[in-house]
């Protein structure tokens, strides 16, 4: 306990430094300002605004990274309410009740009553990840490459199951994202491995280009097919703050969803979509009235808010301890602390405490500077709302193509965004969810590093995954899961075809 | 897909186009061209071989047999990650693969390929199996200003400098709105331009070259690199 509040208190005269408490307020602002256009969500926006943290220093850029996160989700949630475009899955579910209240004139309290839940679902959840961290840093160290490879199919079985549409598509994406982040220089013997002697291939493919790609440059494509016609509030934002009535029946719901997020944020690929849906539900099967549900409920808000700002929190813990990134908002963390020289693991923390209890106490802070900040300027991001769509895109892609070029100053990395632009939007077209595609490209050479050692390890007997006890329970559970969640779609498709019959 | 054939001859919903012929057929080809790439021997090349035969006889199935694709959407991006997958396997097949019981830099990419030809073969065999909601209609203009104005700017970052390059790449990708109009475009990539310049080389310090190279002379626009 001592320990806890030592690091704890380590990690926030970390983050109170002047510069530091700087940049957290920067990112949350920049992530608010982008995360609030519709249809640009948390992951689009990470990957946009990527190229302005390299400059800082790493603790002070993965503050920002924070920042930015919280302020992306949070701009996501105010065009739900506002405009009922979901910046992003998460906040799907706010869009039902948060928008029903802004039509009855009630956006105020929607909006700070998602901050005010995201804020206590935060702060519990930073005490949690603080809680959490050196126990699980310890279990970490007792893993090997198998047991590491083990986990990493583990959490990418996961992030399949739970991705919506075919569990098949999201495996080939999987896949996809694993071949990609094989090109360039093998780790082992340094040769070059299909690059095709572009001599800007022989590093890999960027990131930051498959990340801005197919989620921005792809998005943006994707948008520009629906003509823009919004339904922006246009009442004046009267009375901001919610009544006492208001809290009194949020309370409970915020203490739901807190604690439904920060159990399902910690499961590998789930995260904040899962959270939300979740929490929503659960609170529609718990009121007296469920069908206030879907009419302006004010818990309808406050519960999926609470949830998905919990489980953002809490999916920290396996990136921070394990080093397994597991959802593709934190896949883009990891992204970032590597082009810093940062390897995430157990490491971390024995190693840069001041990086990774600065981390945790700037979460919270990010969350204090979303109430703090971001809820006074509702106006001006309303005003943001009403930019027409035909004047944001170019800004948008102007910042994407300068941002991208100079990360490397390389002219073919912005040619290869444009490349990844297209790819994505022609995923896009036939259904496939990139997200897994991320996930597997930033896990792709951890993968295949930990396979090699441990085949070389069991001198190249295969078993060695299932005879290792801890590894072979995590390939059961990733077994088991698969299975689960192949048996319906397996029924409803054979039931198809024999329909058709 | 016996059942696919029984369909079809009762008349139920399917699409088959020349495009959906011509698809396996061609990526069918350029695989038995990659064996031949290959030259010598080895596992990848017969794969390759093997694949490419498979999926032209199965263009000439689809034609002769009359098979139902019932969803272009899953039909098609099945069929295109397997051509993406067989690519791989041909670009990898010149790295050398396992030594004893280590392996060797071309062993992982050919796993990964392998796992991922199988897998899109089921999404496409799933897409002509299940009737789906098809395929969704390309628009052209958005993908095409946004890629060609990205492209703009790369070419011209170089040579030209920040300014000129985000100016022209500005209005370039404007014009893949249908809503954008030519003065307010002008304007408005004017502004931004400037904002850029405020952003980027000032306030973050980046090193960025604002105007055109001195030495900038037709022969050398083509060398943007």
């Amino acid at each position: 306990m001592t320990d806890l509040l030592a690091n704890l208190a380590l990690g926030f005269g970390v983050a109170f430094s002047p510069a530091n408490l700087a940049f957290c307020t920067l990112g949350a602002l920049v992530g608010t300002l982008i995360g609030v256009l519709p249809g640009v969500g948390p992951l689009a926006t990470i990957a946009m605004l990527l190229p302005i943290t390299f400059g800082l220093p790493p603790v002070g850029a993965l503050i920002m990274l924070a920042g930015i996160y919280y302020g992306a989700q949070y701009g996501g949630s105010t065009t739900s309410i506002l405009v009922n475009i979901p910046g992003e899955a998460a906040s799907v579910v706010t869009t039902l009740d948060g928008h029903q209240m802004a039509r009855q004139g009630r956006a105020g309290p929607a909006l700070a009553i998602s901050a005010i839940g995201s804020f206590f679902a935060g702060t519990v959840a930073t005490v949690l990840v603080a809680a959490l961290g050196a126990p699980l840093t310890s279990i970490a160290l007792l893993f090997g490459p198998a047991e590491y490879f083990s986990l990493m199919v583990l959490g990418l079985i996961f992030a399949v199951v739970l991705a919506k549409g075919s569990v098949v598509k999201a495996l080939a994406m999987i896949l996809l994202g694993l071949m990609l982040s094989m090109v360039g220089s093998d780790i082992e013997t340094g040769q070059s491995r299909m690059s095709f002697d572009i001599p800007e291939m022989a590093d890999g493919i960027g990131f930051v280009t498959v990340a801005m790609g197919v989620f921005g440059f792809a998005e943006i494509m994707r948008n520009l097919e629906h003509t823009s016609s919004r339904d922006v509030v246009n009442a004046k934002l009267t009375g901001l703050m919610p009544t006492w009535p208001d809290l009194k029946a949020c309370a409970p719901a915020i203490g739901r969803g807190t604690l439904l997020g920060s159990i399902l944020g910690i499961l590998p690929g789930g995260g904040a979509v899962i959270a939300a849906f979740a929490a929503y539900t659960f609170e529609k099967k718990v009121a007296k009235d469920p069908s206030r549900f879907g009419r302006g409920a004010i818990e309808g808000v406050a519960a999926p808010e609470s949830a998905n700002n919990a489980a953002a929190q809490t999916s920290f813990i396996p990136l921070l301890t394990l080093g397994i990134p597991p959802n593709a908002v934190m896949a883009l963390m990891v992204g970032a602390m590597t082009i810093h020289g940062i390897v995430p693991g157990p490491q971390v923390m024995t190693k840069q405490p001041e990086l990774f209890w600065g981390m945790i106490a700037s979460m919270w802070l990010g969350n204090a500077m979303l109430v703090v900040i971001n809820l006074p300027l509702v106006g001006v991001w309303v005003r943001l709302l009403r930019v027409p769509y035909r004047l944001l895109y170019p800004a948008i892609m102007m910042f994407c193509a300068i941002g991208v070029y100079s990360i490397n100053n390389s002219p073919f990395d912005v040619i290869m965004t444009a490349a990844f632009g297209l790819v994505g939007y022609w995923l896009a077209k036939h259904d496939f969810e990139p997200a897994p595609m991320l996930l597997g490209f930033v896990l792709g050479p951890l993968m295949e590093e930990n396979l090699r050692r441990a085949m070389l390890i069991a001198r190249g007997d295969p078993s060695t995954f299932l005879t290792r006890p801890i590894s072979a329970g995590l390939l059961a559970v990733a077994t088991l899961l698969l299975i689960v969640a192949l048996l319906p779609m397996i029924r409803q498709k054979r039931d198809e075809v024999f329909v058709e019959d | 897909m016996s059942e696919g054939v029984q369909a079809s001859s009762q008349g139920a919903e399917y699409k088959r186009t020349i495009m959906s012929v011509l698809s396996p057929l061609v990526i069918g080809l350029l695989a038995i061209v990659g064996w031949y790439k290959t030259g010598s021997s080895s596992v990848t090349g017969d794969a390759l071989l093997g694949c490419g035969v498979l999926l032209v006889a199965f263009a000439v199935a689809l034609v002769v047999l009359r098979w139902p694709i019932r969803d272009p959407r899953d039909y098609y991006g099945g069929l295109f990650l397997f051509g993406v997958a067989l690519f791989m396997l041909w670009a990898s097949s010149d790295l050398p693969g396992m030594r004893g019981f280590a392996f060797g830099p071309g062993t992982g990419p050919r796993m990964f390929a392998s796992v991922l030809a199988g897998l899109s073969l089921i999404v496409m065999v799933i897409g002509m199996l299940t009737q789906g909601p098809g395929l969704e209609r390309y628009a052209w203009r958005g993908p095409f200003f946004i890629t060609l104005g990205t492209l703009v700017f790369a070419v011209m970052i170089r040579q030209f400098g920040l300014v000129i390059a985000t100016f022209m790449s500005i209005v370039t990708v404007s014009a893949g709105s249908s809503e954008s109009r030519w003065i307010e475009t002008l304007i408005w990539a004017a502004v931004l331009t400037g904002f850029a310049v405020l952003v980027f080389p000032i306030a973050l310090n980046l090193p960025l070259q604002l105007w055109p190279q001195q030495t900038l002379s037709f022969s050398t626009i083509l060398n943007f690199r």
